[in-house]
This record gives structure tokens, sequence and C-alpha cells, in this order.
């Protein structure tokens, strides 16, 4: 098991790159016309924000994955086979 | 080295593809029944499918020095045709006696609907009533929770043994729902949108890796059979032990697999301060096996 300073030695370089990644992205949907502004029930942009909230947790016990995978989930009930 | 890829789909890859998972540590693939990107139109498409499986396929793997292992059913895409779906089922006794049948597979679901439920009821009954082992695809993106826990539920009622059933596509919100009761799973490493290489290292550290196969599943989309051994790399420098690689990359698809009688790769345990063999000494050895 590698240490918490070999973890962020190996790995930090991705993660800013993904979070460059996603701001790049956020700035796109600003600029794009028809901004995410116009669309704000967008289920997509919901999940979106809330897995940014997830991210910013300081919480150690967070489980973040598994986490931002249950905001984007479907959790409706199954369909019946009768 | 030695890997198995126990989910891959050999009739979209080239001779070059297969070349090159020799060449790095590859000894056998195992390669479930599939969508071929559209819609079949007749049950007889699907029974030329299975004789490219049976017959074609291991042949090509075969002059490289890989084992080819397979997997036989109708796709949860195409199970949403109840009556196309049935008129397969009926095909599928004639090909599961064949030397590289593993079982019944990639059955399962694919939008979570009422008719893939059906199909997927009906296949696993077909499976268990003829002691064959099954693997699953579970659905992608936003339908995979509900969808795992459909299948679960479906399982139960069918009275699958959890222990001869391999359940795929696994992240981090089902992983344990599926260890928990007692099934295999499998953690599919895609370029983009779902599983990566890092993110199952990090599932094998924090559930064990027992019960645990890891794969690429390349197909004909974008997808590559390399990010098995993108794995393996990060997993090793992680500082765990050429043991523990051979375990979860090895040894534990030839535990799955070895419970059905076809399957004849053993497990590799190295002496102590033993090494893996140079993959080139493999590659001789597999060509003479």
């Amino acid at each position: 098991m590698l240490s918490s300073q070999q973890v962020l030695d190996r790995y930090f370089p991705e993660v800013r790159a993904w979070l460059i990644q996603t701001a790049a992205v956020m700035d796109r949907l600003d600029r794009a016309a028809g901004s995410p502004h116009a669309v704000p029930e967008d289920e997509r942009l919901i999940q979106f924000y809330k897995s940014l909230e997830v991210l910013a947790s300081n919480d150690h016990e967070a489980d973040r994955a598994k986490k931002i995978q249950m905001i984007f989930s479907d959790q409706t009930p199954a369909p019946s086979r009768d | 080295m030695y890997i198995i890829d126990p989910h891959i789909h050999c009739v979209s890859r080239t001779m070059d593809d297969y070349e090159r998972l020799a060449m790095s540590g590859v000894v056998a693939v195992s390669e479930p029944a599939f969508w071929a990107g559209y819609d079949r139109s007749c049950a007889q498409s699907f029974v030329d499918y299975f004789r490219q499986l049976t017959g074609f396929e291991p042949g090509r793997a075969a002059s490289v020095g890989i084992q080819h292992y397979t997997w036989i059913c109708i796709n949860a895409k195409e199970a949403e045709n109840v009556t196309l779906s049935r008129e397969v089922i009926a095909e599928m006794p004639k090909f599961m006696d064949k030397p590289n049948v593993l079982g019944v597979g990639e059955i399962g679901l694919n939008k979570n609907t009422k008719n893939e439920s059906i199909i997927f009821m009906e296949q696993a009954d077909f499976a268990v009533k003829n002691g064959h082992l099954i693997l699953i695809h579970t659905p992608h993106l936003m339908d995979k929770y509900k969808g795992t826990m459909m299948i679960l539920d479906m399982l139960k009622e069918v009275g699958a043994d959890p222990s001869r059933v391999l359940i795929d596509h696994v992240e981090e919100h089902t992983i344990a729902p599926v260890l928990d009761r007692g099934f295999w799973c499998g953690m599919t490493l895609y370029p983009v949108s779902k599983m990566t290489p890092h993110r199952a290292a990090d599932m094998l550290e924090n559930y064990g890796g027992e019960r645990t196969c890891v794969n690429a599943a390349a197909d004909w989309g974008v997808s590559d059979p390399f990010n098995l051994h993108r794995c393996t790399l990060d997993f090793r420098a992680r500082g765990h032990s050429e043991q523990q690689l051979l375990d979860i990359f090895h040894n534990n698809p030839v535990k799955f697999f070895s419970q059905s009688p076809n399957f004849k790769v053993k497990p590799v345990v190295l002496g102590e301060g033993e090494e893996a063999k140079p993959t080139a000494t493999r590659a001789a050895e597999a060509t003479v096996r």
C-alpha cells in the first residue's frame, strides 16, 4: 500500500488535468448559446452540481466515488414482468 | 506475468491484437456472445455467430498460443425482441457441448425493461437447469445500479448458485451487493466514460480481490485490450507482489472458469523468491501447449 505522500505524487498530475478539463467544460457551457441558465431543470446539470459538492467535501470517510455513482443512478422501481 | 482476459470480443479484433496479447503475457481469453452493433434479422444469424465463436475463433487464437473460450446466449440488447430471443434460445443447446464453451453469457439487462427481464429469466433458468456457468452483463451508466439489483433479485428467484455466476461491469456502487451475496464479480476497464484502471486498482484494494476478475471487454467500439495491462502496472506500482498480481489477473479467472470441465488452464503459484517467467518464455510454452 502506498503512503499518502506517494499517492499524491503519483496521481496529482492526472487529477489536476481532470479538474481543469471539468472547468473547461463549465466555461464552454457558459459560452454556449442557450447557456446552462437556459436549461436549469436539466437533470444532468443538477447531478453535475451535486457531484461537485461531494468532491468538495472534506469528510475523510466520504466514499466519494460511490456517492457520485449514486447521484448519477436511476433509482426508480423495477418494472413488473406480468 | 501470466494474464487471462476473462471478457473480450475477439470477433471484433484483428490478428494484430491477438499477437500483441500473446506477446504481453495473455495465455487465455474468454469471449461472451454479445451485440454486434446492429440488430440481427433472424435466429440463423446467431447460429452462424455461435459457429464463429466455437469454430473459427479458437483457431485464430491458437495460432499465437492463446487458448480461446466462449459463452453462448442472446445478448441483453436484442433480448428486447422476445420472439426472436426464444428462437435463439432454442438453438443454444446445439452449442453448449462444444469443447471451448464455458456456459451461458453474457446475459443481462440493457435498459432494465420488462422484455429484457423475461428473457433474462428464461436464459438463467436454462443455465441453472442444465448445470451451466453464467456470465452476466450489467447495464451501463444511469441504469447500472437499478439493473444490478434487478439481476440479483432474479438470480435468487431462479435459484442460481452464486459461486457459479460472474456478474460483470461492477463499479463502486454495485460491487458490494454482488460480493455480499456470494457472487463473482468482474470489473471492466474502458478507455472513456466508465471504469478506469486506477479505479479498478482502488476497488481491488478496498474489497480484497476475492471472487474478482478484471477485463477490458475490448470490442468493435472505442476499447483497448491493453487497459487490463495498465491495471496490472498500477497495481504493481502500489507495492503489490507478483503473486498477488497473478492471483487476480490469472488465478481468479482460472478458479471461476475451472468449474467448467472444458477449461484447461491451471493456477500459477510462484516459489519463494521466484519471479514470473519472461513473456517470451511463456509464449513459447503456450504454443507448445
